[in-house]
């Protein structure tokens, strides 16, 4: 009950902010990108690995763009603007101060941002089927048939969002650990620098590259081995394990 | 320890020097997000409004509001769920004078109008004296008093401020009588005792052919006291 207040209270600070704007922001540019990339080369080039329907093959192009150009440096901004409104102003010793055990806060804080990551990932779809309406006017050979495979495109979407929870369970513990903006967006793109190496660096030593978690989202568009299932799961995990740290932490320490 | 800790605070309500508010919100959301964490109803963000003033501004965005006009949602914000007591900790830190006079006017009412305990913690005295009905003077940790303003010792006691047309003179005369006497520019402050009241000066200094141009009593102020019972010189000598 006290969750769902903090809860509640916690969507009511997004209001107007850079962080709710960007959940519409962060996908629509992916979508205007692939706009752009079609009127400039035929679709048939921007096939990353040729799957048969083209609805998938736009999603599939679509998610690839978003997992490894928008969603990390998505993550890091979102976590930092959202914890950097209470760590403005002094908020904390007013929010601290409330009859409010600061677990929730931490939690609450936390399902925002996931609930900010997945309506991202919604938009993105919504961004797909208009793309899908607009690019036979820009190339009037591709035919978006019908019916819409929903299973194929919602389960890869899916997964893309869930692999993102562990590096987002980590940059919101940074971001709400340090007061600065700019450690909480530094780390968040030193991690993102090294997500791209390591998807690059995929098939060397032994594989392991492919787990760190800003390159974890790749692991579905990209390779999709046997095991993503499994991965994903178990990276659910870890994320848990990282936001119960997290959590436990902020508990604990004297937040100013 | 945690059930405690969140029965305390439920009684209690606080604003630490400037109010921590939300810039892009306006009032009325800002008290809305501690309604929501205190489970309160819609009305009780009417009655915090209503109680500081601020009901025709509170659709305005925040980040619009002058420094008294925070400082005044901060006491709404701190005086939601109707708490038992008040901490207020330099609330008129910052602000113009009628910024100041806005938050005396409405910190020296709330115990009527809400029947709130205010506790009031700050180092401008002459604020302090202006609000408070009891005081506590604090000292290297250690209580130096505690009481009203007319039980604080030395209180009562009245400075004699008189200016004549040859102060040098004329003090030279009052301290031949007896009398302790300092100078303050070109006014002479003749420390209160038994025997010379106001009148008794005044006679005395005519009497002498001075003409006299300005006598009043002065009492001695919250700071002053404040001054007399933490100098630690007077401390160690008076022991």
């Amino acid at each position: 009950m006290t969750l769902l207040r903090t809860l509640h209270a916690e969507t009511l600070k997004m209001k107007r902010t850079i962080a709710l704007k960007m959940v519409l922001l962060a996908p629509a540019v992916i979508v205007l990108m692939i706009l752009f990339m079609a009127s400039q080369a035929p679709f048939s080039t921007l096939h990353l690995r040729g799957p048969k329907n083209e609805w998938t093959a736009l999603d599939h192009l679509s998610l690839t763009l978003w997992a490894v150009l928008m969603m990390p440096l998505y993550i890091t901004l979102e976590t930092a603007l959202v914890a950097g409104l209470d760590h403005s102003e002094n908020q904390w010793k007013s929010l601290l101060a409330r009859p409010v055990p600061r677990w929730t806060v931490y939690v609450a804080k936390l399902i925002v941002l996931m609930a900010m990551t997945a309506a991202s990932a919604v938009v993105l779809l919504c961004g797909v089927l208009m793309d899908g309406a607009i690019l036979p006017r820009i190339q009037p050979e591709l035919v978006f048939g019908f019916p819409v495979p929903w299973a194929a495109i919602l389960r890869e979407s899916a997964q893309v969002t869930g692999f993102a929870f562990l590096a987002l369970a980590i940059q919101h513990w940074v971001s709400l650990r340090w007061r600065s903006f700019s450690v909480a967006v530094g780390t968040g793109i030193v991690a993102m620098v090294v997500g791209y190496f390591a998807v690059m660096a995929t098939h060397q030593y032994g594989g392991w590259p492919q787990y760190f978690p800003w390159a974890l989202p790749m692991l579905v568009l990209a390779q999709r081995p046997q095991n993503v299932e499994a991965v994903l799961w178990i990276s659910s995990a870890a994320g848990l394990a990282v936001a119960a740290a997290g959590c436990w932490e902020f508990c604990r320490r004297q937040v100013t | 320890m945690a059930a405690e800790r969140i029965a305390l605070l439920r009684r209690i309500g606080s604003l630490v020097e400037s109010p921590s508010l939300y810039q892009h919100l306006t009032g009325r959301e800002n008290l809305e997000v501690h309604r929501r964490l205190l489970g309160l109803s819609k009305r009780a963000i009417d009655e915090a409004l209503e109680t500081v003033e601020l009901t025709p501004v509170a659709g305005r965005l925040v980040r619009n509001y002058s420094s008294g006009m925070k400082q005044r949602l901060g006491l709404a914000q701190a005086l939601l769920g109707n708490p038992e007591l008040l901490l207020l900790d330099e609330p008129t830190n910052g602000l113009d004078p009628a910024g100041i006079h806005e938050v005396r006017t409405l910190v020296r009412d709330l115990p009527k109008r809400c029947g709130v305990t205010v506790f009031l913690s700050s180092h401008l005295l002459s604020e302090v004296e202006q609000t408070a009905t009891h005081f506590a003077i604090i000292s290297q940790g250690k209580l130096k008093f505690e009481g009203t303003l007319d039980e604080l010792p030395m209180r009562s006691e009245q400075t004699i401020v008189v200016e004549v047309d040859q102060p040098s003179r004329a003090q030279a005369l009052l301290s031949g009588i007896g009398c302790t006497v300092t100078r303050e520019g070109d006014r002479i402050l003749i420390a209160p005792d038994d025997q010379n009241g106001s009148a008794e000066i005044n006679s005395i200094l005519v009497q002498a052919g001075f003409s006299v141009s300005h006598l009043s009593t002065r009492r001695m102020t919250l700071e002053d006291v404040f001054l007399e019972l933490t100098d630690d010189t007077l401390t160690h000598a008076a022991r």
